[in-house]
């Protein structure tokens, strides 16, 4: 049995170069932001193995929503204007998480009854919307690249592979060269500020592929 | 032709998903088997080898006690290839103080304080100091606060050091507990390490106003710093930002540092009420002789606090400390 019909025209090498970065780069942020939620949490909740296990549950828990949802929206908005509306989204909830690291998440957090809720709300609250979000890009990533059933295996498979490597860069880079250099807070408005730009470059993108539309 | 493609496909996917692992785990088993751990101890203590009497694997750390050939336990923490003394016990007599820093750290908390009703200290570890503490002024309320429960339990098993009246054992994170608790102090002691590292939120700005506020006045807080790293400086700098005045106390490798606010307490103020409490509580270790290790260390100034937003704890303790001046 032959394949479907192409549907669409080919990914051009600047959509998928593209697509790669941004695999690579929002890989990166995903991890490195787990290890500054931990910084943001553990003052207020200690150094725990509580603390720990919430925070990667709930960044678990936020992927899994970010991979679920961004399938659905993938198949019905399959262009660099989701993935622009994805990032420009993460980061303006990042920006928001800079702006409550300050004493503001504390307030929050205390008008919460109980330890162990005021734990997982100041986990969902630092961690679950930005990972939804983040998480959203993965199946988007399949879906701009894909144009043949027959592929289906190796873009998935070599797109999962470069965002662990993000991922990998994002943990060892936050911890080891970002913390130690510029803080925090610094960390977040920064990785704020780069999906901004990021979100701006796949609503060019976006702009681009419509002028050499037919 | 296409068949004997497909089978060659499904050769590799095969070797890639059966043999690869299969080979990973043997090479693994003989690794694990060629360098097998060597079995626990049993036999009666060598002059050279003590004797392991216990080993636990908690929520937090890898915990061992030890008896030496003296006599004396050791509690530790880490694995065999990287561990750590936290604490050494001498079973037979409670109130010995075999590691000098903690001869310090008491002295802190009871020559320093305008008053002496109520202390507490953030890491239990062996309950030296604690229990030093407790037993030599019975009128202190004192309390622990301990985040290993398994610290805590074995600390009543080998040590002897459990909670009863006027001596309050918590299980909790220091940091969290204050923010809890309404309550003030004349003496807070902080002795929290996870090995070799201070938990960040322990050594930042926010903690130690935290621990100011929890303060009486005329009250002190009383810290173990470890001297060797990059890490000192910043530790004084930040407990520098929430007190008035720091008082150092050398401890045979560690520094142990004085913190309060309000008026300073002059040389007369000191020894006066060193020789008091000495006389009431006929205490081992006499604080007036103990207040002769204060001394003035070698830090950088210009070294900025350590605040929640940047505390590169780790970082900082990876980085020799030069020109290190101790007595």
């Amino acid at each position: 049995m032959s394949e479907p019909a192409n549907q669409e025209a080919p990914a051009g090498p600047w959509a998928i170069a593209l697509v790669i970065l941004d695999v690579a780069t929002l890989g990166f942020i995903t991890l490195g932001f787990e290890m500054v939620a931990s910084r943001i949490l553990t003052p207020l909740f200690g150094s725990g193995i509580y603390t720990w296990a919430t925070i990667i549950s709930i960044v678990v828990a936020g992927l899994m929503a970010g991979y679920f949802v961004g399938g659905l929206l993938a198949d019905r908005f399959p262009t660099f204007t989701l993935a622009a509306a994805i990032k420009l989204v993460a980061a303006v909830y990042l920006a928001v998480v800079f702006a409550l690291a300050g004493d503001g998440l504390e307030s929050l957090i205390d008008r919460i009854p109980g330890e162990t809720t005021a734990l997982f709300a100041g986990g969902l609250i630092v961690c679950f919307p930005p990972l939804v979000v983040l998480g959203m890009y993965s199946p988007l990533s399949v879906r701009l690249l894909l144009r043949r059933p027959g592929d289906a295996g190796k873009i998935s498979g070599g797109l999962f592979a470069i965002s662990c490597l993000g991922n990998i860069a994002g943990i060892l880079g936050t911890t080891f060269l970002l913390i130690p250099t510029i803080g925090t807070r610094a960390i977040t408005g920064g990785f704020a500020g780069f999906l901004f730009v990021s979100g701006l470059v796949s609503i060019a993108a976006r702009l681009s592929q419509r002028a050499t539309e037919p | 032709m296409p068949d004997r493609g497909r089978a060659r496909s499904l050769a590799a996917i095969w070797g890639s998903v059966v043999v690869a692992p299969v080979a990973t785990a043997a090479a693994l088993g003989w690794f694990l088997l060629a360098h097998q751990a060597t079995p626990s101890q049993t036999s009666a203590p060598t002059p050279d080898e003590p004797v392991r009497l216990t080993e636990v694997e908690s929520p937090y750390n890898d915990i061992s006690i030890w008896k030496r050939a003296d006599g004396n336990l050791m509690l530790l923490f880490g694995a065999r290839r990287l561990h750590y003394v936290e604490s050494i016990v001498d079973p037979a007599d409670p109130l010995d103080l075999p590691v000098t820093y903690t001869q310090s750290m008491v002295t802190g908390a009871l020559a320093f304080p305008t008053h002496l009703d109520s202390a507490m200290i953030i890491g239990l570890g062996g309950g030296r100091t604690s229990w030093y503490l407790h037993k030599s002024v019975p009128s202190l309320d004192y309390t622990a606060v301990e985040l290993d429960p398994d610290v805590i339990r074995l600390c009543a098993q080998y040590f002897g050091v459990a909670a009863e009246p006027n001596f309050s054992i918590v299980n909790e994170d220091g940091r969290v507990f204050l923010t809890k608790i309404d309550r003030t102090y004349d003496a807070i002691l902080i002795d929290a390490y996870r090995g070799p590292f201070v938990p960040f939120h322990l050594l930042t700005t926010e903690f130690y106003k935290l621990v100011a506020a929890h303060l009486k006045p005329g009250g002190v807080a009383v810290q173990n710093v470890e001297p060797t790293t990059m890490l000192f400086d910043n530790a004084v700098a930040t407990i520098r930002s929430a007190f008035d005045h720091l008082v150092f106390l050398h401890g045979d490798g560690n520094i142990v540092i004085v913190a309060y606010n309000g008026p300073e307490k002059d040389e007369a103020t000191l020894a006066k009420q060193a020789a008091e409490r000495e006389q009431e509580f006929q205490l081992r270790y006499d604080p007036a002789t103990i207040l002769q290790r204060r001394f003035t260390p070698d830090w950088n100034t210009a070294t900025k606090p350590l605040t929640d937003d940047f505390a590169p704890v780790e970082y900082l303790k990876a980085i020799a400390r030069h020109n290190e001046k101790q007595p």
